[in-house]
């Protein structure tokens, strides 16, 4: 088999096989791999930092968007950036509402989703980013 | 005759002084104090409050307050508040004195892909204490928002040369039904029904270091006819309100300074607004 080679695997099935390996694992403390315990050396093989941090950047990219930015650059965005600063209206919390759970379904289809209440409840953009991942069950795996 | 009116308001959009280890109060989260609590939202601007207490003559007010608190849901696609609002104007060539209670709500519709429809409206009980007028009132509009599209945005901003320029959009159009239930003047009690439309153009002059707003021209028309008018009085035919006008900030931090001056004419039915027009010159002061 070559090196290096990557394979593309749907967030939320990586998730569950890594919960599956975990309780398994519980069972049977000898099943490792390389010494190391099998869902580690996956989860350490994995690029899974940069999914996480793709998340904060889509919520960056959805907040910027909804304020009317085209092409927006995540990076321009401070986490600390006060949510009231981009002054929106309702119409446009009810449209941010609506990108924040495309991001959450993209990620876990089977997530519950976020109400506009929890957005305009958000007081920085981290608050918003942390609303993502959490209802996107993302976290868990790093647990 | 023409009015000039000269104001200094301050607002109470958010009240508690806040730090950033410090979380918002539910006060802060949830109310909010501006001019008004239109349905077809327009810009935010802030209540309005002047009394003059002369030692002989009777007192004159100006009072243009909404106040909005809003409920919890657990929808994507709901946001809806309980509103109040306050209008008294006792300086202008014709008196306004009303007061509305009521809910509103704003919805986005499924099935919207770059382009999403909105239904917005509300219902309340309105009392013009001018005429003596005690009715249930209700608006239900249409909007769309588009903050994708190459040409223009709407209900969102549309940047131009880095930044330094943006223009909001935006159109409000539906109908507004109001029953008059018990009037002072029989004649006026009836149902009157009006087609009602609301667009907004803003242009603001940002500053180049962090795209906050240095000038703003802002314009905002309405326009409603009574299609249907039970009351023995006159029909009202066509309708319209029109304010522009022009704010220049000053600060963002401690608090927003901005000095404006818009122009306003015409009238609103439902307020108790009659046709008049008038300048007003305001320095705001916002937390």
């Amino acid at each position: 088999m070559a090196k290096n080679r990557v394979i593309k695997v749907n967030a939320l099935a990586f998730h569950l096989a890594v919960e599956k390996l975990r309780e398994l694992e519980m069972k049977d403390k000898a099943l490792k791999f390389k010494g190391k315990k099998i869902s580690n050396f996956l989860i350490g093989a994995s690029d899974f930092e940069s999914s996480v941090s793709s998340v904060s950047n889509e919520v960056k990219i959805a907040i910027l968007k909804t304020k009317g930015f085209e092409n927006p650059d995540p990076s321009t965005l401070a986490e600390e950036k006060k949510m009231e600063d981009f002054d929106f209206s309702d119409i446009q919390n009810l449209k941010l509402t609506k990108r924040f759970n495309a991001i959450v379904k993209a990620h876990n289809p089977a997530a519950k989703v976020i109400s506009a209440s929890s957005v305009t409840s958000c007081e920085t953009v981290k608050e918003c980013i942390d609303l993502v991942t959490t209802t996107a069950n993302i976290s868990s795996l790093f647990n | 005759m023409k009015k000039y009116i000269v104001l200094l308001c301050i607002s109470a959009l958010t009240t508690t002084k806040m730090t950033l280890a410090q979380k918002k109060s539910w006060f802060d989260k949830n109310v909010l104090i501006g001019q008004s609590m239109e349905t077809a939202e327009q810009k935010k601007e802030p209540a309005q409050f002047q009394i003059t207490l002369p030692h002989k003559d009777s007192s004159s007010w100006l009072l243009d307050i909404g106040v909005s608190v809003k409920l919890g849901s657990q929808s994507p696609r709901l946001i809806s508040k309980l509103t109040t609002e306050f209008h008294k104007n006792t300086l202008t060539d014709e008196k306004q004195n009303n007061f509305s209670l009521g809910y509103s709500y704003k919805y986005l519709i499924p099935g919207g892909k770059t382009t999403d429809w909105f239904s917005v409206g509300d219902i309340k009980y309105v009392y013009d204490g001018e005429k003596i007028k005690n009715s249930v009132a209700a608006n239900l509009l249409f909007t769309f928002s588009n903050d994708e599209s190459k040409f223009l945005h709407w209900n969102a901003n549309k940047y131009f040369n880095k930044a330094k320029q943006a223009i909001f959009l935006s159109i409000f159009g539906g109908v507004q039904i109001q029953d008059i239930l018990k009037a002072k003047n029989d004649s006026a009690k009836g149902f009157i029904v009006r087609p009602i439309f609301t667009p907004t153009f803003i242009l603001d002059f940002n500053s180049a270091k962090d795209s906050s707003t240095v000038l703003r021209f802002s314009a905002t028309y309405t326009g409603r006819k009574d299609m249907v008018n039970s009351t023995k009085f006159a029909r009202e035919d066509y309708t319209h309100l029109l304010k522009a006008g022009a704010e220049i900030f000053l600060a963002y931090k401690p608090v927003k300074v901005s000095l404006g001056f818009s122009f306003n004419y015409g009238s609103d039915p439902l307020k108790g607004l009659k046709q008049q027009q008038y300048w007003l010159f305001a320095i705001n002061l916002q937390k």
